[in-house]
């Protein structure tokens, strides 16, 4: 874990690791602020003791079994309006990388987190630096459940669950790395709409009948929908059967129904 | 009644042993239940007295915090600078729900001092302030979508 040889052009060619820590993006924000980033730098630990998902919510890993790891970028091609972009890039990035050990069943559950069947494989958590309106400094924050069998009865699984084996958790890491930097450059070339359209047709419940809980139009509703895609600023749009309407959220605006996170 | 003397009467109650409180008085409503550990209680005003921002220690589920909204001082404005949001989002004052606003009113701030979080789409931005100079006043409220172009703080920067 000391050490890892990706093939990569930049990320990983700083790797910092921490036997334990309370979540790799604090470090990776303290490093921002005490050093001159370059782009690229990656913080790894075994152990994240308090990892942090969305606000308030926490990431739970098991010591040694998982890969929890932050990467900062330097996506300063993006103006701050246009940030979804780098999710949708991070997003493929992952999906890809899991997609060398899992064939079938991988999403990503809008706006993303992945998915391999009805359980959560995946978390991200991106945090951006602005300058004035363009982004200096990101971190991306990934969770990757990979040895892990146990989860206390929650909505979750890993590689390992699924392909009934065991991993060598550097070796994910490089893999991993490799992936995420070459979607990243991908973003960086310009060809998004690429992109966006293979993160749209990877979208958990895109083109199917889905029941949602409305928290924007008519507060707490149920009702039919089928995910459409995404706008430029990531809502999700969904075609409202009973109302024959598209309807466009933000997250939290709607719920999933049957496997609320 | 005043802040301080409900602040009081919630000190008493806490270290009286008894589990739950209610007050009645012609202009005030006062509730006091003991949860293990945390005390919850509700302030209601029920005749129009003069009104007073008054300070409420919530322990059990922490609302969005309030902000305490201070009159700009009554001078020439014209020379503050806004901060504005440079996106559609969600505005936070602070990094976590359990932290500490990163500013307040009468703060001073350097260019590049992070001021508050936007959040869209499940995407956290740190907002640097690109000014150096005093916080006049915070013009949204905690946990609140913003637009494009919004002004978020006004500063002054002399």
């Amino acid at each position: 874990m000391y050490k890892i040889s990706a093939n990569t052009l930049f990320i990983g060619k700083k790797y910092i690791y921490l036997p334990s820590c309370h979540s790799t993006n604090d470090i990776a924000a303290s490093y921002i602020s005490n050093n001159q980033v370059l782009g690229g730098e990656v913080f790894v630990t075994s152990n994240q003791i308090r990892g942090r998902g969305q606000r308030g919510n926490s990431w739970l890993s098991e010591p040694d079994k998982n890969i929890t790891l932050s990467i900062i970028l330097k996506p300063s091609f993006l103006q701050a309006k246009e940030q979804f972009k780098l999710n949708v890039a991070i997003s493929l990035g992952i999906l890809d990388f899991l997609n060398n050990y899992i064939k079938n069943g991988l999403k990503v559950k809008w706006p993303n987190d992945i998915y391999c069947g009805e359980k959560k494989i995946g978390g991200i958590l991106i945090e951006n630096f602005l300058k004035k309106h363009s982004i200096e400094n990101t971190i991306v924050g990934i969770g990757i459940n990979v040895n892990q069998n146990d989860f206390n009865g929650l909505p979750a699984t890993s590689i390992s669950n699924e392909m009934e084996k065991s991993y060598q958790i550097h070796i994910l890491i490089e893999h991993l790395l490799e992936c995420v930097e070459s979607s990243f450059l991908s973003l960086k070339n310009g060809v998004f709409a690429k992109l966006k359209q293979t993160y749209i047709s990877n979208l958990y419940g895109y083109q199917e009948l889905h029941d949602f809980i409305d928290m924007k139009f008519s507060i707490g509703e149920k009702f039919k929908g089928e995910i459409l895609g995404v706008d430029a600023n990531g809502k999700l749009a969904i075609f409202n059967h009973k109302k024959q309407m598209v309807h466009y959220f933000d997250f939290k605006e709607v719920q999933f129904v049957n496997n609320l996170p | 009644m005043k802040a301080k003397e409900i602040k009081e009467l919630i000190n008493f109650i806490a270290n009286s042993g008894l589990d739950e409180v209610n007050i009645e008085t012609d202009e005030i409503k006062l509730h006091v239940k003991k949860q293990s550990e945390a005390v919850l209680k509700t302030v209601e005003q029920v005749t129009p007295v003069v009104q007073q921002p008054v300070a409420v220690p919530q322990q059990n589920t922490p609302p969005p915090k309030k902000e305490v909204k201070e009159e700009a001082p009554k001078e020439d404005s014209s020379n503050y600078v806004t901060i504005k949001s440079p996106m559609i989002g969600t505005f936070y004052r602070s990094s976590s729900p359990e932290s500490d606003p990163f500013v307040n009113v009468g703060d001073n701030v350097a260019a590049g001092n992070v001021v508050c979080i936007i959040e869209a789409m499940k995407l956290f931005n740190e907002i640097e302030s690109e000014v150096s100079g005093k916080i006049v006043k915070v013009l949204v409220e905690n946990a609140s979508p913003v637009e494009y172009d919004q002004p978020l703080f006004l500063v002054d920067p002399s």
